[in-house]
């Protein structure tokens, strides 16, 4: 006999499952504007995420890892648009100058400094920062995520951090090998596995 | 351990703690204050970066259901009526997806305003820019502008104010289609223009606008920002 529609359990089980996007998506647009650093951009990220994840809902097989499986298919969805080098250069004073405004309404003022600063980090450093901070990833699985080694993780969030600390002030942690952008991928530490 | 290697765990991970790190922290005073930085700094990132933002764009609909394998199988004979019926109506198969993309993306777009008065200009450069395009002037004129990701890239999505309507249009230097296309669905028709420079020019619309027209006019208009430098 030819089914033409989902049983009910089907219908079921996508209703919740879209009530889940739903309600992790803020979540989701939080974590794609970190890595992305435009809110249009973001929530664009997001939505196609969803319907990957929509799409290959079936192939979720724990339900507790779900946070953590829509994170992953969200950075990968903003990384494609570096891998398909699509991306025109990007100048950091103008996107921190545009979204200036709008971080300056979300209270906080005391962060405003610190949220510019994490907008002007290098998108090397960034990127594993935000996964370990908003994504509650590990240095290991952010080292399968982005093909690097747990050193040059462990490099790149340190020397985020070094950076951040600066506007406070406080002076720089002991670097084993001499900073500055250049240094991403050049020094001992760095490196593919 | 040595300073540099302690600092250097601490500031890829300030909640750290191994057996050698302790030890080390025992010996060393400036160590325990650079972990209490790190620690007060760890607290102040996470707060910065705990922004909401309000969500502007409906969730996606979801398009593909997830059947079982087995109900694949018997939907099969449905499927390539509706195969049949999309080859008919649309042409060819490639630029079937390409519609149906766009046509999916723009109903998921919530665009808010009464799109009556022309967007400035520096915002169309801008959106412009951001896809490595330039737009000269045109005419019917532009009452919204965006950079939109759609298939894998950002492009130029903006709506257009004519006589009868307000039309909206995609310019994808990456997507190619063999000819000039035609599409309906969802409420809307569409045009997808071929260029074998600037990729493909979308335009629909649920109102009575001469598209083929104005896809031509943008297509003129829009050039590679390389050329224009």
């Amino acid at each position: 006999m030819i089914q033409t529609r989902p049983d009910e359990s089907e219908e079921r089980l996508g209703d919740a499952f879209g009530q889940l996007l739903e309600s992790v998506r803020p979540e989701l647009v939080r974590f794609a504007y970190w890595l992305a650093r435009d809110r249009s951009v973001a929530e664009d990220v997001v939505q196609e995420a969803m319907l990957r994840a929509w799409r290959a809902r079936s192939e979720l097989k724990d339900a507790a890892a779900v946070r953590h499986w829509l994170l992953t298919i969200v950075r990968r969805e903003h990384a494609r648009l570096y891998e398909r080098k699509r991306l025109v250069t990007v100048d950091v004073s103008e996107v921190v100058a545009r979204e200036d405004i709008a971080l300056a309404r979300m209270g906080d003022g005391d962060l405003l400094d610190l949220r510019r600063a994490i907008l002007r980090l290098p998108d090397d450093y960034r990127e594993p920062l935000v996964m370990q901070v908003l994504g509650g990833y590990s240095t290991a699985e952010i080292a399968k995520e982005m093909n690097l080694s747990i050193p040059a993780v462990l490099t790149r969030l340190f020397r985020a951090r070094n950076r951040l600390r600066e506007i406070y002030g406080l002076k720089p942690g002991l670097d084993c090998e001499p900073a500055g952008d250049e240094a991403i991928g050049g020094t001992s530490v760095e490196g593919t596995p | 351990m040595k300073c540099g290697d302690v600092h250097l765990h601490l500031g890829a991970e300030p909640n750290a703690t191994s057996p050698e790190l302790e030890a080390h922290l025992r010996e060393c005073p400036e160590c325990v204050q650079y972990q209490r930085e790190m620690l007060k700094l760890e607290e102040k990132i996470r707060r910065a970066m705990m922004i909401d933002l309000p969500v502007t764009k409906p969730a996606p609909m979801p398009v593909v259901p997830a059947y079982s394998r087995g109900r694949q199988w018997a939907m099969a004979a449905s499927v390539l009526i509706a195969v049949a019926a999309v080859l008919v109506l649309w042409g060819a198969l490639p630029s079937h997806s390409l519609a149906a993309d766009v046509v999916s993306h723009v109903l998921s777009e919530k665009i808010d305003g009464p799109l009556e008065s022309p967007v400035d200009e520096s915002a169309v450069r801008e959106v412009m820019e951001r896809s490595g395009l330039h737009l000269s002037p045109i005419n019917p004129s532009i009452v919204f502008i965006r950079t939109c990701f759609l298939r894998g890239r950002l492009v130029p999505h903006f709506v257009v104010r004519a006589e009868h309507g307000t039309a909206t249009v995609l310019v994808l230097p990456d997507e190619r289609v063999k000819a000039i296309e035609h599409f309906d669905g969802n409420g809307y028709k569409g045009v997808i223009i071929p260029d074998a420079k600037k990729g493909s020019i979308v335009v629909l619309t649920r109102g009575d606008v001469d598209m083929e027209r104005y896809a031509a006019e943008i297509r003129d208009a829009v050039h590679p920002q390389a050329e224009v430098r």
